[in-house]
């Protein structure tokens, strides 16, 4: 062989290796990043793409063409987009990044603001976003440059990767051999064309009746209130850098003539009830008085008909999808969808302090120490 | 930009290549090799431009004295040659020693003298370390009358030249020049550019594929786990001995197959080096381009075997203690460098008395002490290298996995215990241990890719080989990540 004989076989080999393994992780596309081809049996039921929340976001996002940001944590993943488009007539994007304080919350309303024309925002607060003492997600902080850049975000390095390659191979014999794809994939998924965490697990076990709703409350209770460094509610402290973001959203909102709705999610009573025998009461109540300060709400927590029944519920926090209508037609006060007096409460700077009062009467004694001592 | 990344690899590069065999087609071979320092100052601004300034400075000033030394004894000058040489060493170790270690000293001064002086907090400049030391080097060449005279662009591309510039291999004035000057190095050479090719895409193997695996359980054992049981003790100082290894020797291929390209020879800089069978023989084979230049121009000049025995142990203890701090400003290196200069006297002793040790339990030894010399060198803080030495001497916290139980019941009379979680701190499962494993049998049995290199043979064999190895690697360009010898 001669010199150029070797060198052009070694640049074609590596021409065609490299565009052979690209191509077959482009077509499997086991996130369902890009959705183009539908091979039965083979990839058309998709893992969960949870653990690339916030690539799966903001790729999608720089793509364009929404008007509608549901915006918050983990809590407006789980709720319907296509129900508030049946209110506004556009295109909803579900913006719920998991576990997020309002800093994060913030970038991404100006990420999704570049590529976008953003009309509306449906914002689920959180009493979490305000813990000073949260823990950011690494997947986040992995794209926190890109995102505060605003850069338009590509999946090059998924479908040029050797890590995906052989995830895609393992993805398809699962597929192939006809094997449970739910245990190579997390409890919520991505629905590609608007974001919504769906829980298809949990969809999954409901049907087969295995779901064992009372260890999912209890152990994510654990991880919120649970004494270790990344739950949720770890040394809860309110924090006015984070309220400082939330006010630079509404502002926003206003100066740009962005409709702005404001509510803060349902959870289950035992988590509503936890948040007092944990001690964050006080923190709670200076919360919702900061929030109120700011912009009117519709408070859905608290003990209501919905809250008291935990068959509502996925978990301690995450009301089923099929509630989605309720609350919005609160929200955007559709009187033709029946929706429990005592579910969603409107709340200004006047009546704060009344409200606030209805729901410490609403506390119900709750045994925290469990959770304590399992975390540990 | 790092060479392990896209932009180097499929814009950088095929660019730089292909305009400066252009130019040199067209017989701009002075305008070609202006395009070459312009390419490496701009591939070093790539991280920051505002190191660009200083390393000018620096050559510029270099170039100046250099040039002063060497044309002394022409010119008759009446200034003294070595108040000169004097003078051009003192600035580049003032740079290296304001920007490296000035907050070091800072910290040791509080420390000492309970103040409160505030830290400069200055960030260290790119490459500096490496680019002083070969400046020193042609500073001191040059005062021996060992460098001919060669104009400001020729020494541009000797400190600039990109490949080598910001780790190595730390080259000499005398062995690059002519290289450069060479024309029949301005023609493409295909046999150089298939071998570059060749021993590049074994350095990038080496590098992403090895050395960031090793990487993770290393980074686990090193800062974040609290505790180390044994097992996990020694899988963590050994995957950074690995990664080590396999990082800066993946650079250092990358260097020469990238110089080949360009029909430059970078000397060798690595060859096996835990092979070694005494400490000597290690340092012959680590980082040898560094040893050469302690060697040379720090051990020899300090009087090096030639005065009394005990001063060749207090120089060698000295050029091994220097060659620590060289390579960061802490006392971790600190210890790291004085624990090499202590084992060197040792073995000087041992040769001395004329004792003897079979070659099999001198490489124990040596790897053994290698390893272990490494967790002070890698440990950001004194505690996490006790944590990690802790574990490796905590004979009472063996585990191993429980399926093994069955089997091996037995040794819990010894104290062994068997747990699920027998290597969780560092997240090592049983893949880890293969990977540990054959990296271990790559750097004991195997040839290095220089050996490689010597042997190699345009063949479909060699083709299919460094073609693979360069897929495997560009998929893996996606978690990019820095050699650790820019750290240094």
């Amino acid at each position: 062989m001669n010199k150029m004989q070797w060198i052009r076989i070694n640049f074609i080999i590596v021409c065609i290796g490299v565009s052979l393994i690209a191509s077959f992780n482009y077509i499997i596309d086991r996130y369902g990043l890009n959705n183009m081809v539908h091979l039965e049996g083979i990839n058309t039921n998709k893992i969960s793409n949870t653990n690339i929340t916030t690539r799966f976001q903001i790729s999608t996002l720089s793509h364009g063409g929404y008007d509608t940001l549901l915006l918050g944590s983990s809590r407006i993943g789980v709720m319907d987009p296509k129900v508030v488009d049946r209110y506004l007539g556009g295109h909803s994007f579900s913006l719920g990044q998991p576990r997020s304080v309002t800093s994060i919350q913030y970038d991404l309303f100006l990420y999704a603001l570049e590529f976008n024309t953003i009309k509306n925002v449906v914002y689920g607060i959180d009493f979490l976003s305000f813990n000073k003492n949260n823990m950011i997600n690494t997947e986040y902080l992995d794209k926190e440059e890109k995102i505060k850049s605003r850069n338009r975000e590509y999946n090059f390095d998924v479908y040029f990767s050797f890590d995906s390659f052989i995830k895609n191979l393992k993805f398809i014999k699962h597929n192939i051999s006809g094997q449970d794809v739910s245990k190579i994939k997390e409890p919520a998924v991505y629905l590609p064309e608007n974001g919504m965490r769906k829980h298809v697990v949990y969809i999954e076990a409901l049907k087969n009746g295995t779901l064992d709703l009372d260890n999912e409350i209890h152990e994510h209770l654990r991880q919120y209130f649970g004494g270790k460094e990344n739950n949720i509610y770890y040394n809860y402290t309110f924090s006015d850098k984070y309220l400082e973001y939330f006010k630079k959203i509404v502002r926003y909102c206003h100066d740009h003539d962005i409709r702005l709705w404001v509510y803060m999610p349902p959870m289950l009573g035992e988590h509503f009830d936890a948040i007092y025998a944990a001690g964050y009461f006080d923190e709670y109540e200076h919360y919702e008085k900061e929030i109120a300060k700011i912009t009117d709400f519709i408070d859905f927590t608290g003990i209501n008909t919905i809250s008291m029944d935990k068959d509502n519920y996925w978990d301690s926090s995450h009301l089923r999808e099929e509630f989605t209508p309720v609350v919005m037609a609160r929200i955007f006060y559709d009187t033709s969808v029946k929706v429990p007096n005592d579910f969603g409460v409107l709340v200004t700077k006047e009546n704060v302090d009344a409200h606030l009062d209805a729901l410490r009467t609403q506390v119900r004694p709750y045994d925290i120490r469990p959770l304590l001592i399992n975390n540990n | 930009m790092l060479f392990n990344s896209f932009e180097f690899i499929f814009v950088f590069l095929p660019i730089t290549f292909f305009v400066y065999f252009y130019l040199n087609h067209k017989r701009l071979t002075e305008v070609a090799k202006g395009f070459l320092v312009f390419a490496s100052l701009f591939f070093y601004s790539w991280w920051n431009i505002v190191y660009l300034p200083l390393i000018l400075l620096s050559i510029l000033f270099n170039y100046v004295i250099g040039r002063q030394l060497a044309n002394h004894d022409k010119n008759e000058r009446k200034y003294s040659k070595k108040a000169l040489l004097s003078i051009g060493v003192f600035f580049n170790l003032s740079l290296l020693g304001y920007f490296k270690y000035s907050d070091f000293f800072i910290r040791n001064f509080n420390m000492v003298f309970d103040s409160n002086v505030p830290l400069l907090h200055l960030a260290l400049p790119l490459a500096i370390s490496f680019y002083t030391f070969q400046q020193i080097a042609y500073l001191v060449d040059s005062y021996r009358s060992e460098t001919k005279e060669y104009d400001f662009l020729n020494y541009t591309v000797f400190v600039a030249f990109f490949p080598q510039l910001i780790a190595g291999p730390i080259v000499h004035h005398a062995e690059m020049m002519p290289q450069f000057a060479n024309i029949r190095n301005k023609v493409k050479n295909y046999y150089n550019i298939a071998l570059g090719l060749f021993i590049f895409s074994i350095g990038l193997f080496k590098k992403i594929v090895i050395a960031d695996t090793f990487a993770t359980w290393a980074t686990n054992g090193f800062d974040k786990a609290e505790v180390l049981n044994l097992i996990e003790a020694w899988f963590t100082s050994l995957s950074y001995t690995l990664q080590l290894y396999f990082d800066f020797s993946g650079y250092t291929d990358m260097a020469i197959g990238i110089a080949l390209l360009f029909n430059i020879k970078l000397p060798i800089n690595f060859n096996s080096p835990y092979k070694a069978t005494s400490i000597q023989d290690f340092w012959r084979r680590w980082h040898m381009t560094l040893s050469r230049f302690l060697k040379d121009y720090l051990y020899i000049p300090l009087g090096g075997n030639r005065k009394s025995e005990v001063r060749t142990y207090a120089n060698l203890f000295i050029t091994f203690l220097l060659g620590g701090i060289w390579h960061g400003a802490g006392w971790t290196f600190v210890f790291w460098g004085a624990l090499h200069g202590l084992a060197l006297v040792i073995h000087r002793f041992w040769k001395r008395m004329g004792f003897r040790m079979h070659a099999l339990l001198g490489w124990f030894i040596t790897f053994n002490f290698v390893n272990v010399s490494w967790v002070f060198f890698r440990a950001k803080e004194w505690d996490d290298a006790i944590k990690v030495l802790k574990g490796m001497i905590a004979i009472d916290q063996i585990y191993f996995p429980v399926a093994l139980s069955g089997k091996l019941h037995f040794l819990e009379k010894y104290g062994i215990g068997f747990s699920h979680f027998w290597t969780s701190h560092i997240s090592a499962n049983f893949v880890s241990f293969i990977w540990l494993f054959t990296g271990l049998i790559l750097v004991f049995f195997f040839k290095n890719s220089i050996e490689m290199a010597k042997n190699f043979k345009l063949s479909y064999r060699t083709a299919l080989f460094s073609a693979i190895a360069y897929i495997v690697s560009i998929l893996s360009l996606n978690k990019v990540s820095e050699f650790l010898y820019f750290n240094f």
